[in-house]
């Protein structure tokens, strides 16, 4: 597995969540590193507040609730964890 | 191919498997309102019954609903009962799946709330741009519309936020997408000769040739400054909100209201 060395940044955040009142997020910078060409580009759409809000009617009540860490929820297959920081191409 | 970063996933896959979440949850608010019997180990969560106002006594299918972007979930409801037996079903649901809500992050049921970086109000349907960003926004509007005027230039890495800021601002605009061609297209003719962030904050824009991009910035400053970049929703035929908007003089005399799309 050859290394791929990419920019990293981190951006601090005022938050009230956390428990230091800041919120961290790593930033990679995978243009810089040259993976993104390599990358298949995966289309995905989200839908926006206008269409959200078709599903409401006068007076309904409006509700949220958040999942932790959402991105490293879900299983990668063993064969594909090579290393902290990965990419993986695997289909 | 798959894209997998670090020990997660990409979003669209996340997003897949919050819409599969979100399916559930909806399969049992459905069964609760028609009297089913519960989805397995569902079964625990109490059910609130039609005299409390929980699902049991939903008027219609549409009268409660869950929506989804990747690991927020909005749950929408005719009465506040209805409101509270989804978070509760959504716990066990995550419980099951073994995903950790941020249980201090839940936020309503209530009628006015933050919606996607927007607040709503459902009794009166104004939508708008929370104060404290519409300012933002302004402040940044005008910033480089006084540069154009000076014969000035301004930074790439400034008119890519002012970008960003109303690219997200025109997804509760309607028709305000189109206002914003002009203020994309220098960013992108330069942007692949600048790799990283010091070339994008030294690259300057000369925003005073650009006319084009000046009036539309004025256009979103007039949007923007008033009453926050409101839109006005209305309710249809089937009593649901439906997207109408506005594009010059509004009740302040600043903005017209028009018809966008409308059953009636």
């Amino acid at each position: 597995m050859p290394w791929i060395l990419s920019p990293t940044a981190i951006i601090v955040k005022a938050s009230p969540f956390e428990d230091d009142s800041l919120k961290r997020r790593i930033v990679y910078d995978y243009t810089a590193s040259g993976v993104n060409p390599h990358l298949v580009h995966a289309d995905t759409s989200l839908p926006t507040i206008l269409r959200l809000l078709q599903s409401i009617g006068k007076d309904y009540f409006m509700a949220n609730s958040d999942l932790k860490d959402m991105f490293y929820n879900f299983p990668v297959r063993q064969a594909a964890r090579t290393g902290p920081f990965y990419v993986s191409l695997t289909p | 191919m798959c894209l997998f970063t670090q020990w997660g996933c990409a979003p669209p896959h996340c997003q897949k498997f919050a819409e599969t979440v979100r399916n559930i949850i909806k399969d049992e608010a459905e069964r609760r309102h028609l009297g089913a019997s519960s989805l397995p180990g569902l079964e625990s969560v109490p059910r609130t019954s039609a005299d409390e106002g929980g699902l049991a006594a939903a008027q219609s299918p549409q009268a409660f609903t869950t929506e989804v972007y990747i690991d927020d979930f909005q749950h929408l409801t005719q009465l506040l009962q209805q409101g509270l037996e989804l978070f509760e079903i959504g716990a066990k649901v995550y419980e099951i799946l073994g995903l950790i809500e941020k249980v201090f992050k839940r936020e309503g049921p209530a009628r006015v709330m933050t919606l996607l970086g927007f607040e709503f109000n459902s009794t009166t349907g104004v939508l708008h741009i929370p104060e404290a960003e519409a300012t933002k926004m302004i402040l940044l509007i005008r910033q480089v519309i006084a540069t154009a005027h000076k014969g000035g230039s301004v930074p790439w890495s400034i008119l890519s936020s002012l970008h960003g800021k109303l690219r997200w601002a025109s997804t509760g605009i309607e028709l305000s997408r189109s206002n914003l061609s002009a203020i994309r297209r220098p960013l992108d003719d330069v942007a692949i000769l600048l790799s990283n962030r010091l070339q994008r904050i030294h690259f300057f824009i000369p925003v005073y040739e650009m006319i084009e991009m000046v009036g539309q910035l004025q256009w979103w400053h007039t949007v923007v400054s008033c009453n926050n970049g409101t839109t006005q929703l209305y309710i249809n035929q089937a009593g649901m909100y439906d997207k109408w908007t506005w594009s010059g003089r509004c009740a302040h005399g600043c903005c017209a209201r028009v018809r966008g799309r409308c059953a009636q």
